[in-house]
């Protein structure tokens, strides 16, 4: 694996050693901090997905819902919340729709996350990921695509062999 | 269990308006997916609010008549063990069971092996995980939820009719270019029979040998004008890789038939057949889903009967069917018209 890459977008097919994350929501509420929802990138997400301005943490406006609270944010927004507060989380890449990916390009930038393929992703054309299974690092939705169909056809031998889906970390 | 409905859910809202939910479902399993804020859990938070006999949420079930049917819509929480969802699904029946994304159950393989053999409930499944999809799930049942002011409802996503109709069909020309092949998902019979029925007109057909192979043997013609074959009926976990791979080869056409099946009963061969009109006409009619996990299997097994009361034949889907294939040759312009007047995704 390639290592001492600083602000990076890990991707992995495999099953993490650590919690794989699946409900953000739940999560998020469990370990948020008020502070958070003062952070203008979070604002800027919340605006962006969800449609829903951002006063504070119980201070929502939604066009949908009205007047709401974090708890009732998406699952993807908590995902990014998540993936930009905290750190050494392994989410489910099934968390988010192809709505969050560029936001999760871009907190790649700014820091080292992992996202836990679990289905097609459309990541931009242009985009820098490292596969942590494998330490190829993909420039592209092209690039990336190879890695999936291969890991798509390992998948499907492994099924056919017996086997689980996914790979574990080990 | 079995039939089309229409899932209506009204949450009262006395500060934005009220928000109304429609699902229609017509199969055994529906995919529920998309974009990220669209109201996919929000959805199942109403249906637990209304399992609470919460005035605030009304939920109703209603047939494709329109009239109301006393079907329970209910959803099972993440909380629950894999031992306790098996049970509560085995002992349940005539339900609409929503799952939310958040529930790992739905990419077990005891759940998988259950569905295979045939449940008495209509499942929909919010979930974007491919390992959800792993068991046959129709194209033109993975939808997103489309919201118009205050009504939400089903959209498909896949709208394949645009990469279809809006371009020539090489099999509708009489002059063929040298490089354009047949790729099929297909390696039994319906290999064979389009392997054959090509051949005269100098394509060249190939078989990926599965529909997890498809995107990859894609990319290996991706200088050929590329025409695939496959089964909407089970294709629906792998298709947007395979409109990836589109994406990546614009000479590529798709032909989603319902299955090879499906595409001979609408041969001339069955049209005096009331039985078969009548099962391709309203298949969710017939599609129970205790007897059959898919369309698929409910087609295959019409043509079985058909081509047994119709010709006395057997069909098993086999290469070595010499009798079912000496049939379709002696069919094959008929064979021909069908794949392009079916070839597009219904929607």
């Amino acid at each position: 694996m390639m290592v001492g890459v600083c602000d990076m977008l890990y991707f992995t097919f495999k099953i993490p050693k650590g919690v794989e994350l699946r409900d953000t929501r739940r999560h998020l509420c469990n370990v948020c901090e008020e502070s958070w929802f003062d952070d203008e990138m979070v604002k800027e997400m919340i605006l962006d997905i969800d449609k829903t301005i951002c006063y504070s943490a119980y201070n929502m406006k939604s066009p949908v819902l009205g007047g709401m609270n974090y708890s009732s944010l998406s699952g993807g927004v908590c995902g990014l919340i998540l993936f930009l507060k905290r750190d050494g989380l392994n989410i489910c890449s099934s968390a988010f729709g192809d709505n969050c990916i560029p936001w999760i390009v871009k907190i790649g930038q700014m820091k080292d996350i992992t996202l836990v393929i679990k289905h097609p992703v459309r990541f931009p054309d242009k985009f820098t990921a490292i596969c942590k299974d494998t330490g190829r690092q993909v420039n592209s939705f092209e690039e990336y695509l190879e890695v999936d169909l291969d890991e798509c056809i390992a998948r499907e031998e492994r099924l056919a062999n017996g086997g689980e889906p996914y790979e574990r970390e080990v | 269990m079995c039939g089309s409905f229409i899932v209506e859910v009204r949450e009262r809202n006395t500060e934005v308006g009220d928000l109304y939910f429609s699902l229609s479902l017509k199969r055994n399993i529906t995919i529920i997916c998309g974009d990220t804020a669209t109201g996919k859990t929000h959805l199942v938070d109403n249906l637990i609010t209304a399992l609470q006999d919460d005035k605030a949420v009304e939920v109703i079930v209603k047939n494709e008549h329109g009239k109301r049917v006393n079907i329970p819509v209910v959803t099972l929480p993440a909380s629950l063990t894999e031992t306790d969802m098996l049970a509560l699904i085995n002992g349940s029946t005539s339900r609409i069971i929503i799952f939310d994304e958040d529930v790992s159950f739905t990419t077990s393989y005891s759940f998988n092996t259950l569905l295979s053999k045939g449940m008495n409930n209509y499942f929909v499944i919010i979930s974007r995980d491919s390992r959800a999809l792993t068991y046959s799930c129709a194209v033109s049942e993975v939808y997103k939820l489309w919201r118009i002011d205050r009504s939400i409802t089903l959209k498909p996503v896949y709208w394949l009719e645009s990469y279809v109709t809006h371009r020539e069909h090489p099999l509708s020309r009489a002059s063929i270019t040298s490089n354009e092949v047949l790729l099929v998902e297909d390696s039994s019979l319906g290999y064979k029979v389009w392997y054959d029925l090509l051949q005269e007109r100098h394509i060249k057909v190939d078989t990926a040998k599965g529909r997890d192979r498809l995107p990859k043997k894609m990319r290996a013609y991706q200088d050929c004008a590329l025409l695939v074959l496959a089964d909407q009926a089970q294709l629906g976990p792998v298709l947007s890789r395979i409109l990836n791979e589109c994406e990546q080869n614009a000479r590529t056409i798709l032909s989603l038939p319902e299955s090879f099946e499906w595409l001979l009963l609408h041969l001339d061969l069955f049209k005096k057949d009331q039985r078969v009109q009548a099962v391709l006409t309203k298949p969710w009619n017939y599609a129970e889903s205790t007897k059959y996990f898919s369309w698929e299997r409910l087609f295959t097994m019409e043509l079985i009967e058909a081509l047994k009361r119709n010709y006395g034949l057997i069909y098993t889907k086999s290469v070595e069917d010499i009798a079912v294939y000496n049939l379709l040759m002696q069919n094959k312009d008929d064979l021909l018209n069908v794949l392009l007047r079916n070839s597009g995704l219904k929607v």
